[in-house]
C-alpha cells in the first residue's frame, strides 16, 4: 500500500473521527437553566436515612449532624 | 441556611491523596483533571506541611467575576456552581482563581480544551438533581442525597473538613483548642488575628507625629 493511500485512509479516519464530537451549542429557549432546590431529589436510590426528600429543614439539621460525624471532639452518643 | 464550606487542617494532613482518589471516583473524573489535590510546602525539610487545595466556594468569587459569558451561579447554600452548556471554555477564572482550581479537560475526538470543570462540593449541577445529564457532566451530587462531599467523608485523619461554614469552624477551632497550638496554622492569623498583630479587638496605637 503506497504512502499515499496511507495517508488519505488516516485523514479519512480523523474527519470521521469528529462525527463522534458532541454538540456543545446551547439548546434553543434553553439559555439559562435554573438549579432545583438540593433537598428535592426525585432519585432515592442512594439516599442517606435520616431526612425527608423535600424538607428542607430535615435536610439541614441532617446535613449539621452529619457534619459533626468529623468531630472526633464530640460527645459520645 | 447553611454556608458550605471546607477547611483543612495542615495540622493532620498526611498527604496521601486519599481526597484526590476519592473525588476522581466518585464524580468519575477524566484523565488530567484533578478537582482537588494535595500541596505540600517545604517537602522534605522537617515540618513539611501539606493541604487539600479545591475550589473554596468563595463568597466573593472572582471567577464568578470575570466570566464572560456568566455561566456561574451560587446556591442557597453558599455553592459556587457553573453550568457546562453555557461554557465556552476560554479560561479567564482560571486566571482569575487563587487556588487553581478550574480545570480543563482534553476532551473529545481531537483533544481540545473542554468545558471547565471543577470541585462542585459535590452538589452536581443546573441539571435535575441525581439525573445522568447531571453525572456526566458535573458528576455525583451528593448533597441532594443528605451526605457531604466525598473527599471530606474519606479523610482518613479528618484534616479535611467539608459542611456548614459554622460548624466546620467550631469543630476546627475545638480540635486547635484541645491541642493547645495552631495559631501558626494556615488562615488562622488571618481568621483570628496574628500575635505580631496585635490583639484582635485591641485598640490602635496612635500615628507618631512627624
Amino acid at each position: 500500500m503506497s504512502a499515499v493511500r496511507l495517508g488519505l485512509l488516516a485523514m479519512v479516519a480523523i474527519l470521521l473521527a469528529g462525527c463522534g464530537e458532541r454538540v456543545q451549542t446551547i439548546p434553543p429557549g434553553g439559555e439559562r437553566k435554573s438549579d432545583t432546590a438540593v433537598w428535592e431529589n426525585k432519585d432515592k436510590r442512594f439516599l442517606a436515612p435520616g431526612w425527608t426528600p423535600g424538607n428542607e429543614n430535615s435536610w439541614n439539621s441532617h446535613l449539621v449532624d452529619r457534619t459533626q460525624g468529623q468531630n472526633d471532639y464530640a460527645p459520645r452518643k | 441556611m447553611a454556608r458550605m464550606k471546607f477547611i483543612c487542617d495542615a495540622e493532620r494532613c498526611i498527604e496521601c491523596n486519599g481526597c484526590v482518589t476519592a473525588c476522581k471516583a466518585e464524580h468519575d473524573i477524566p484523565w488530567g483533571v484533578n478537582r482537588r489535590r494535595v500541596v505540600t510546602l517545604n517537602d522534605g525539610v522537617p515540618g513539611e506541611r501539606s493541604i487539600s487545595v479545591a475550589c473554596m466556594h468563595c463568597s466573593d468569587a472572582p471567577c464568578m467575576a470575570v466570566c464572560p459569558v456568566d455561566c456561574f451561579y451560587r446556591t442557597p447554600e453558599g455553592v459556587v456552581l457553573h453550568d457546562k452548556d453555557i461554557c465556552i471554555g476560554c479560561g479567564y477564572c482560571s486566571y482569575a482563581c487563587p487556588f487553581g482550581a478550574p480545570q480543563f479537560p482534553t476532551n473529545g475526538t481531537f483533544g481540545l480544551r473542554g468545558k471547565m470543570d471543577k470541585c462542585t462540593f459535590c452538589a452536581g449541577g443546573p441539571d435535575e438533581n441525581g439525573s445522568q445529564a447531571e453525572y456526566e457532566k458535573y458528576g455525583r451530587n451528593r448533597l441532594a442525597e443528605g451526605k457531604l462531599p466525598a473527599c471530606a467523608e474519606m479523610c482518613s485523619t479528618k484534616a479535611l473538613l467539608g459542611g456548614d461554614g459554622d460548624v466546620v469552624a467550631d469543630i476546627f477551632r475545638t480540635r486547635v483548642l484541645n491541642r493547645g497550638k495552631g495559631s501558626e496554622v494556615w488562615g488562622w492569623g488571618t481568621a483570628y488575628g496574628r500575635p505580631t498583630q496585635g490583639t484582635p479587638g485591641a485598640a490602635p496605637a496612635p500615628a507618631k507625629k512627624s
